[in-house]
């Protein structure tokens, strides 16, 4: 009898990990960043959809398993990366990544970031969007050639260094050889928003769902759109087409999830479906269309992967402007 | 005007007492009274907690969820900040200067009464001033550039050096200490990294809460052990009743300048993104310290009512002030209005100019809500108080250990960090150094909130200036900030003049 009992526990033993439902316990998604920014919003918005899809997966545990969103901000994003990377690969813990911001050490070459981007296994991409450049609508700028023509160099309120939107200011006003002098240190894109608005700057640019969101009070001119089409509601806008350079329209931001590297295929496969799920589900659909936050996912995980390599591929062209202060 | 339509207000009263409103106010008021009272899990923590939940509900029950947790949270906070020195949320730090002697008077039902009385007076206040700020929100946010933000941390930080007195050495010590560990952590001027000697906790620097926690909560516990005994030194444990708090209740109207001008700073500073109900309780008290008359300056850190008030008004006044630029902007005045922007965003709502005609129906909830959930949380505070207070009179034994376990507790909940109890105990050990020692601990949180918004806005107003300072003396509203420090530090020296040494205040 205990012969017994100890075989049907080490057959227990040896096929219930493989044969295992995941998830068995919570699942974390880290933000990489403080409660109430974009990241931490659309996170917590799809948390409840992927935490629906996990729960129908899971049957009889159906309402026992949370998805936990977690923010844990510092040093501009890399301590949650750096935490995710040193996680089991279980599926347990995935982040929410900013592209390209969280890969700057691998567009600079940097060696010593504490992570590396590629080695994530990567599951979908949930968001996205692409980028304009914005004045006050109160200021003397009416079009894009007014700003590249002032005398003196431009001036920028931005968040900081290797933020997302400061690599894409870099690369717009390197584009047109125009100089620009940073003023770092705003939390958010709607605080260097209203920087422009109050005067502190000249411009700076901001992710199209936002803009539309921020312009809603119609206080901002909207002077390019970065897009192979312009939003309608950026009527003064001018695209790369229009100025002779359309490589622009590669300037995206992406909202990407991954988990630490050395997630099984079933696993990847799996996370991939249930952030489709959450995303392409009508409530988040409808929300994203009413609020204007850009949702869009994959319906395979290499193909995140592709558009990841792709969007850093065409920062890494620019290594040497980032190199800049 | 629109904003002020008596039908889009009516219709939101009416809203609020339907009987499914009135159960999630109640229910925000009591979860926000918990987590106050609990030290480390303030309205933040409560908050994102809530937000889950509040997904499935309609955005104006949501609403008034969230801002019964708002409008309570730092009323509790004021509790334990008085009875054990240990401040439930960091703004009521400040409370603890007065609040904890009177409680080692045997007057902790006083100075309870009195600081609840004051924060649901002051939130009152508060909601006026957002009331009448808000056809011209966006003017008031527009007005406030970082040269301004650079002014007002100055400001600041003379206000509280004065406070201390000929303590002012000792006390700018121990300002450069706080300036020294609030540049711990990621640089976001420079991107570079300061400090962190290669430990990944210190990216972010060091946390507020486990700070604040250990710097006056387990010093105190550290010191109380140390001495044996209660809190309470004098008074009998019969004279802490309903009758000494309802007297405490009354001293905000007594000292009805002081409640008004606490409101005043809370709301004003709580409309400045980026600086929070820490900065406004401590300047609330400073500005009462330094422009009390000379003789009752020495009476300050040793159990002075003005002391209890002036914060405690200050810090549920914010609230208000600070949904001025959450509202009108969607940039968060305070770190609960951070989540509470979170809540609108999840709910469908946009922040920005366009809120004031869109959703004005949401914006009149959200102020009943919060006028009558700042009453609700003042009474259940005022009648719980005489037994609260009992607390003092628990032998040390048996207290500290308590105290001490609910403050890690509070600690390591806040993010489920173990670096953060350590971060306690060390700042624990830290504070009681610099008690035994006789350095003011008071410049300390006011320098590790105001030196990060100082040095950014330094360099923020060289940008936006082409690398000179001129803006802070051109504009009117700079001038007028500097006018006013400029007037402190006179006001003070002409009042010490001819005032004995032993007649300025020693507040520790």
């Amino acid at each position: 009898m205990r012969f017994l009992t100890a075989l049907v526990a080490l057959t227990i033993g040896f096929v219930s990990p493989a044969q295992a439902a995941f998830p068995e316990k919570n699942i974390t998604i880290v933000i990489p960043y403080g409660p109430g920014g974009g990241f931490d919003t659309l996170t917590r918005k799809l948390a409840p959809y992927v935490e629906e899809y996990f729960a129908k997966a899971a049957g009889k545990n159906y309402n026992k398993i949370k998805v936990v969103p977690k923010n844990m901000p510092g040093a501009s994003g890399k301590k949650a990366a750096v935490y995710t990377s040193k996680q089991k690969p279980d599926g347990h813990t995935v982040q929410i990544f900013n592209i390209p911001g969280h890969g700057l050490p691998y567009i600079r070459g940097d060696k010593d970031a504490g992570y590396d981007i590629e080695s994530y296994s990567w599951l979908n991409r949930v968001g996205g969007d692409n980028y304009v450049v914005i004045v006050s609508k109160e200021g003397p700028y009416k079009k894009l050639d007014d700003l590249l023509n002032k005398p003196t160099d431009l001036k920028i309120p931005e968040q900081g260094p290797g933020s997302t939107s400061n690599m894409a200011n870099r690369i717009t006003w390197d584009t047109f050889k125009k100089g620009g002098e940073y003023i770092y240190g705003y939390k958010s894109s709607r605080a260097y928003s209203t920087a422009v608005l109050r005067g502190d700057g000249d411009v700076t640019m901001l992710a199209s769902g936002s803009a539309k969101r921020y312009n809603k009070g119609g206080d901002f001119r909207i002077l390019a759109h970065w897009a192979d089409e312009i939003d309608p509601a950026f009527p003064d806008a001018v695209n790369g087409n229009d100025v002779g350079h359309p490589e622009l329209h590669n300037l995206g931001l992406l909202r990407m999830i991954a988990g630490p590297a050395g997630m099984s295929d079933e696993l990847v496969t799996e996370w991939n479906k249930a952030l489709a799920y959450a995303v392409n589900h009508p409530d988040i659909q409808a929300w994203s269309a009413k609020t204007g936050n850009p949702v869009k996912a994959y319906d395979s995980a290499a193909k995140t992967k592709e558009v990841l390599m792709q969007n850093l591929g065409y920062f890494k062209q620019f290594k040497d402007v980032f190199a800049k202060k | 005007m629109e904003a002020l339509d008596l039908a889009i207000i009516a219709e939101a009263w009416l809203k609020l007492l339907e009987f499914d409103s009135m159960i999630y106010l109640v229910l925000g008021t009591v979860i926000g009274l918990i987590f106050g009272v609990l030290p480390g899990l303030g309205g933040t923590t409560a908050l994102a907690l809530l937000i889950p939940f509040s997904m499935n509900m309609e955005p104006g029950d949501a609403i008034i969820l969230m801002a019964g947790v708002m409008a309570s949270t730092p009323t509790s906070g004021a509790v334990t900040a008085i009875l054990l020195n240990t401040p439930g949320t960091a703004p009521n730090a400040a409370t603890t200067l007065d609040g904890y002697p009177l409680a080692q008077q045997g007057k902790g039902g006083l100075a309870i009464g009195a600081a609840a009385t004051a924060s649901g007076v002051g939130g009152l206040l508060g909601v006026i001033f957002l009331i009448a700020m808000v056809p011209i929100t966006r003017e008031i946010v527009l007005m406030f550039a970082p040269p301004e933000f650079f002014l007002l941390a100055v400001l600041g930080l003379v206000t509280v050096s004065l406070s201390t007195g000929k303590k002012f050495v000792k006390s700018l010590m121990v300002g450069l200490f706080g300036v020294i560990i609030a540049s711990v952590g990621y640089h976001e001027v420079t991107g570079e990294e300061r400090f962190t000697f290669g430990v990944d906790y210190l990216w972010d620097g060091f946390k507020l809460v486990p700070v604040m926690i250990g710097f006056f909560a387990v010093s105190e516990m550290i010191n109380l052990w140390a001495k044996r005994g209660t809190v309470s030194k004098s008074g009998d444990i019969e004279s802490v009743n309903l009758k000494q708090v309802l007297q405490g209740c009354l001293e905000p109207f007594k000292q009805w300048k002081i409640t008004l001008r606490g409101a005043a700073i809370g709301t004003g500073v709580g409309a400045l993104p980026g600086v929070g109900g820490t900065v406004a309780a401590f300047m609330a008290y400073t500005f009462a310290v330094t422009t009390a008359k000379p003789e009752d300056r020495d009476s300050f850190g040793k159990g002075n009512i003005i002391g209890v008030i002036a914060p405690e008004s200050a810090n549920n006044a914010k609230e208000g002030g600070a949904l001025v630029p959450t509202l009108a902007f969607g940039i968060p005045g305070s770190a609960e209005m951070a989540v509470f922007l979170s809540v609108l965003i999840l709910h469908g709502l946009t922040p920005g100019p366009t809120i004031m005609t869109e959703s004005l129906d949401i914006i009149w909830i959200l102020i009943a809500a919060t006028v009558v959930a700042g009453v609700m949380a003042s009474v259940i505070t005022i009648l719980s108080a005489s037994s609260i207070a009992k607390l003092t009179f628990v032998d040390s034994r048996t207290l500290v250990p308590i105290v001490l376990a609910f403050a890690m507790i509070g600690s390591y909940s806040l993010d489920n960090e173990i670096y953060d109890v350590f971060t306690t105990l060390a700042f624990g050990v830290i504070g009681f150094i610099f008690m035994r020692f006789g350095f003011p601990r008071i410049s300390f949180p006011l320098a590790i909130v105001l030196g990060p918004l100082m040095e950014t806005s330094y360099f923020q107003s060289l940008g936006i200036g082409d690398g000179t300072l001129s803006l802070l003396f051109d504009r009117p509203q700079s001038i007028i900030i500097l006018v006013l420090i400029a007037g402190c530090i006179l006001y003070y020296l002409k009042n010490s003049v001819g005032s004995s040494p032993k007649g300025r205040s020693k507040v520790s």
